[in-house]
């Protein structure tokens, strides 16, 4: 089971990253771009995006400030650092590659081999 | 750290901690307001909404536990947390936490009191700067012991001017002398030593001045410095000490200066003479009598030095043959040196068995808490239920276990206060003189640093194992409705059974050790009977080298004059002379060759202890005659050279012949020393407790080798204490000038020079004791705990017609087990480590089979006790109250 969390943690932060490169975004904010962008395909756990935010913030790749929402009330919004631009960066290179590597295990014929 | 800013970072770290708490509560509601929000807005009711988002956001506080711990910061306030719970656990439970602060305090101070020894003896000895850069030199002789000798002036001439490992390189040698001019002659421990010495030293007298170095010649030689305590002691503090000549052994010397206590160096030290190697003992190369010390150049190490003095030691033997051939030489640090004899196994065998002993109380404390993880299991269970991790857990259990170690290190300390003052408190002011880095014996800082690093290790060792257990618990079953509490698995069983059996076998390693020891003290005692040591009053005298006693014949006039005079006292029944007597300190102090054997070199030597005796000396002492004869009046320096050897001896040099009329040289091969022919064969003397066998030895008659040092004895038919007066007048009547020094009963004289091993005797019997109480209530922690635990089972059994007598017959099994296993664990390592120790120390003989079987049998005994009380409470089990028990 652990390991399952570990798995789908990693991917996490790499979604939180992308949904608040778009734009700073309080917490629900985060939740609701994700779901509208994997088009409600992706079910996250809400209480493990807390966690997952914090300790982004802890690592320095999102920071984060207090500010009004749409309606008016306080709410934090976390927008991304250079540092998690970068970090962005590398974890989508490395999402492709691998990607890519797996498709390309996984779409081999006996002929190619 | 200041108090005022100590007291800020700690504040603000609370503040901020709950501005960061309020922070994260408010993010939180608002996720599930504005998710509640949306849910409404899609027609949802608005209670319903609220509740929705609730539960799809699911644990909160389990989110904010998470959130906490990925903020990092957390592991101090959660530190603060399980320390401010952990109180609460401890102070619920005072009967646990007393016993488990107890125990470990016990080993704890036990440690830091040994350490503190320990750290005196090893690391500040003496208050030299840089004390480790300064080393022993010595020569020895390899092919006859590792023990470590002098150097004799040419060589240390030579040393000194060619070795290129030092910055500066002193000799010392140490006599007694008389001190004359006060009401009667004063012994002094003089130490002569090249003016450099305290220069070497790195110390500084604390008034007046140090000898100068430059200008080495004559008149210096009639300078001296006084140690504080001497000064203050035997010269009553005289203030007019620098205007007043001082005459030791007739020569006269003025004071310049005044050496603090502290600079004991050589131990036991009056004062100190500087001497000049020059004239004619700088070509000496024979007598070995000089000690070397040297300050090490900065980036050479011992060991370089220690070759470099190897290669040099090879060279003088090259060069000359007669006096080097044989000897080599070494290089030993100072500290090492000094604690070569009797401070060194004495810290490797204190400090295992103290470390035996905080095992033995981590082990205790382990299994305490493993019993009350059982009892907490529910809470356990409950923590885990509603978030905590494993590692929080695991955490939390060790926070508590470290708490328990530390405030044993506080009450620790106190018992090691309280030790310490005892081991300082029992040990006579002229023993604690030769015993470098006595006063200096203290719990400083370095002691509360170790007590503190002890208490961490212990706090560790002793929540490891109940941490681990109960982390790893099932769930379902702790909190299941009905589930009895503290029932636990197999598994609990088996880490306490081990703990116990652990406990058994330290305890009887320990045991064992502590009858070795005193079993071996007692037999030295008993062996020391057959003297009757109480009714010998002995004495001891050193003639000087210079004016009148230069004469043997003068020397032994001194001798027959003062056996006279005391052989007329009132109730005196003999009087003798001897080099010395048993445990004087005695020891294989010349060589010999028997004919046939003649052999200059040094590797065909033999040592013995060479005594030079009056005729009744075996009588006086009760020594048998085993062949030939004893010593004559007439055995004088006209007549033929004879000598009476120790039995050990004769049996090996002639094993195949009487040892009657065999001829010997002692002290030099050369054409010039005598042939000795012995006339007799008497029963060994054990000269030196520390030696495992009686040595061999060989008698001469005191007229036929008069000594410089010197004892007399008178066997009184009474009380000898009323002829110590009577005695010193005797003798000096024949010299007044001669200071009579030691007197004191035979029996004194033994126990002051076992004194170290009654030491080990008795705190090994401590450490033995108390490891055995350890481990008994290891046993019966165990056992009563499986009692409670099992009553329903019993109960059980019981109502279905158990006898009650095979009830208690089941935990005693169960308790027997326990035991037998720990001592047949324990009975090889006491072994194998007795035989180490054995090594180390003298007078015990490590394959004792009886203090095994005993310390088996005792050990066994008491952990049927141990077994027994609860067990006879398992048997009493009424099966009404069992079954009821839930």
């Amino acid at each position: 089971m652990d390991k399952q969390m570990e798995l789908l943690q990693g991917t996490l932060d790499m979604l939180i990253l992308k949904a608040v490169s778009l734009g700073p975004l309080h917490g629900y904010g985060v939740l609701l771009r994700i779901q509208q962008i994997s088009k409600d395909r992706l079910e996250i756990q809400q209480g493990s995006l807390y966690p997952a935010l914090y300790r982004l913030e802890h690592q320095g790749w999102i920071s984060s400030e207090w500010g009004e929402s749409e309606n008016k009330r306080k709410a934090k919004y976390y927008r991304l650092t250079a540092a998690g631009r970068r970090k962005l960066q590398m974890e989508a290179e490395k999402w492709n590659r691998m990607a890519d590597v797996i498709a390309g295990i996984l779409q081999s014929t006996p002929e190619e081999v | 750290m200041t108090m005022w800013s100590r007291f800020r970072s700690w504040s603000r770290t609370v503040v901020r901690r709950s501005q960061v708490e309020s922070e994260m509560d408010a993010e939180l509601r608002f996720h599930i307001e504005a998710f509640a929000e949306d849910l409404a807005g899609s027609g949802v009711p608005r209670e319903e909404a609220t509740r929705r988002a609730r539960i799809e956001f699911g644990g909160i506080e389990r989110a904010k536990e998470e959130c906490r711990e990925a903020r990092g910061v957390n592991f101090i306030e959660s530190l603060f947390q399980d320390f401010r719970y952990g109180l609460r656990m401890l102070r619920k439970n005072p009967g646990f936490t007393a016993v488990a602060v107890l125990t470990l305090a016990l080993g704890i101070g036990a440690n830091t009191a040994i350490f503190s020894i320990s750290d005196a003896f090893i690391r500040k000895p003496l208050p030299f700067p840089r004390l480790e850069r300064l080393v022993d030199l010595s020569e020895t002789q390899p092919a006859l012991s590792s023990e470590p000798r002098g150097i004799s002036p040419a060589n240390f001439l030579d040393w000194s001017s060619q070795a290129r490992s030092y910055d500066s390189v002193s000799a010392w040698t140490l006599d007694s002398e008389s001190l004359t001019g006060h009401d009667a002659p004063l012994k002094v421990e003089t130490a002569r030593v090249t003016p450099n010495f305290f220069m070497t030293l790195g110390a500084k007298p604390l008034w007046g001045r140090s000898f100068s170095v430059a200008g080495e010649g004559h008149g210096r030689d009639q300078e001296l410095i006084l140690a504080r305590g001497f000064w203050e002691r035997q010269l009553g503090s005289d203030p007019n000490i620098w205007s007043e000549t001082l005459r030791l052994n007739g020569r006269s010397y003025v004071v310049v200066g005044i050496m603090d206590q502290s600079v004991n160096f050589p131990p036991s030290v009056d004062v100190w003479i500087p001497m000049t190697l020059q004239d004619k003992e700088g070509f000496n190369r024979k007598d070995r009598y000089l000690r070397g010390i040297a300050r090490l150049r900065s980036g050479v190490s011992v060991r370089q030095a220690d070759s470099e003095s190897k290669t040099m030691a090879r060279r003088l033997s090259e060069s000359y043959p007669d006096t080097n051939r044989g000897w080599s030489a070494q290089v030993s640090t100072l500290t090492d040196w000094l604690n070569a004899h009797i401070t060194g196994p004495f810290v490797v065998l204190m400090s295992t068995v103290v470390a035996f002993v905080l095992l033995i109380a981590c082990a205790n404390v382990a299994n305490l808490q493993v019993v009350r993880a059982s009892a907490r299991q529910r809470e356990i269970a409950v923590r885990t239920a509603l978030g905590a991790g494993r590692q929080r857990l695991i955490r939390q259990m060790l926070t508590e276990s470290l708490m328990l170690g530390f405030a044993g290190a506080a009450v620790g300390m106190l018992i090691a206060r309280w030790s310490l003052r005892l081991f300082l408190g029992y040990m006579p002011a002229d023993i604690e003189r030769f015993v470098p880095g006595w006063d200096q014996i203290r719990l400083d800082t370095r002691a509360l640093l170790f007590a503190i690093a002890a208490a961490g290790v212990a706090g560790l060792l002793a929540g490891l194992v109940p941490a681990l257990r109960s982390s790893r618990l099932d769930l379902n079953a702790s909190l299941k409705e009905g589930a009895r509490e503290g029932l636990a698995g197999p598994s609990t069983h088996k880490s306490r059974d081990v703990l116990a059996a652990a406990q058994v076998a330290l305890a009887l390693v320990l045991l064992v050790g502590a009858g070795l020891m005193v079993k071996g003290f007692r037999a030295l005692l008993d062996m020391n009977r057959k003297y009757e040591p109480e009714t010998l009053l002995t004495m001891r005298v050193t003639l000087p080298y210079v004016s009148l006693y230069d004469d043997p014949q003068r020397r032994a006039a001194f001798h027959d004059r003062a056996l006279e005079n005391l052989a007329v006292i009132p109730g005196v029944r003999f009087a003798i002379t001897a080099k010395g007597f048993p445990f004087s300190g005695l020891r294989d102090d010349g060589p010999y060759w028997t004919e046939g054997h003649l052999d200059a070199r040094a590797s065909a030597q033999r040592v013995a202890v060479l005594q030079s005796i009056s005729p009744d000396y075996f009588r006086a002492l009760g020594v048998p005659l085993t062949e030939g004869r004893g010593f004559r009046d007439s055995d004088g320096p006209d007549a033929a050279p004879v000598a009476i050897v120790a039995r050990r001896l004769a049996r090996a040099e002639w094993p195949n012949s009487r040892a009657i009329g065999q001829r010997l040289k002692v002290n030099s091969a050369d054409a010039s020393s005598p042939w000795l022919t012995v006339v007799g064969v008497v029963d060994d003397v054990r000269y030196v407790w520390m030696d495992r066998v009686e040595g061999p030895a060989i008698y001469r008659p005191y007229r036929q080798s008069p000594q410089y040092y010197t004892a007399f004895a008178v066997r009184a038919a009474g009380d000898p204490a009323a002829l110590v007066p009577a005695a010193r007048a005797a003798i000096a009547k024949v010299d007044p000038e001669r200071p009579i020094f030691e007197v004191k009963t035979m029996a004194q004289v033994i126990s002051e020079s076992t004194l170290p091993i009654a030491y080990l005797a008795v705190m090994l019997g401590v450490a033995g004791a108390l490891a055995v109480l350890l481990a008994s209530m290891g046993v019966y922690g165990v056992m009563a705990f499986g009692v409670i635990e099992r009553t329903h089972e019993i109960g059980v059994r019981m109502a279905l017609g158990a006898n009650p007598l095979d009830t208690l017959r089941l935990f005693l099994r169960r308790g027997m087990v326990l035991a037998t296993t720990g001592i047949s664990i324990g009975l090889p390592c006491a072994l194998s480590l007795a035989r180490l120790a054995a090594n180390v120390l003298y007078g015990v003989r490590p394959n004792d089979p009886f203090v095994y079987i005993a310390a088996s049998v005792t050990l066994a005994g008491i952990a049927l006790l141990a077994c027994y009380v609860p067990a006879r409470r398992a048997m009493r089990v009424d099966p009404m109250v069992a079954l009821r028990y839930e």
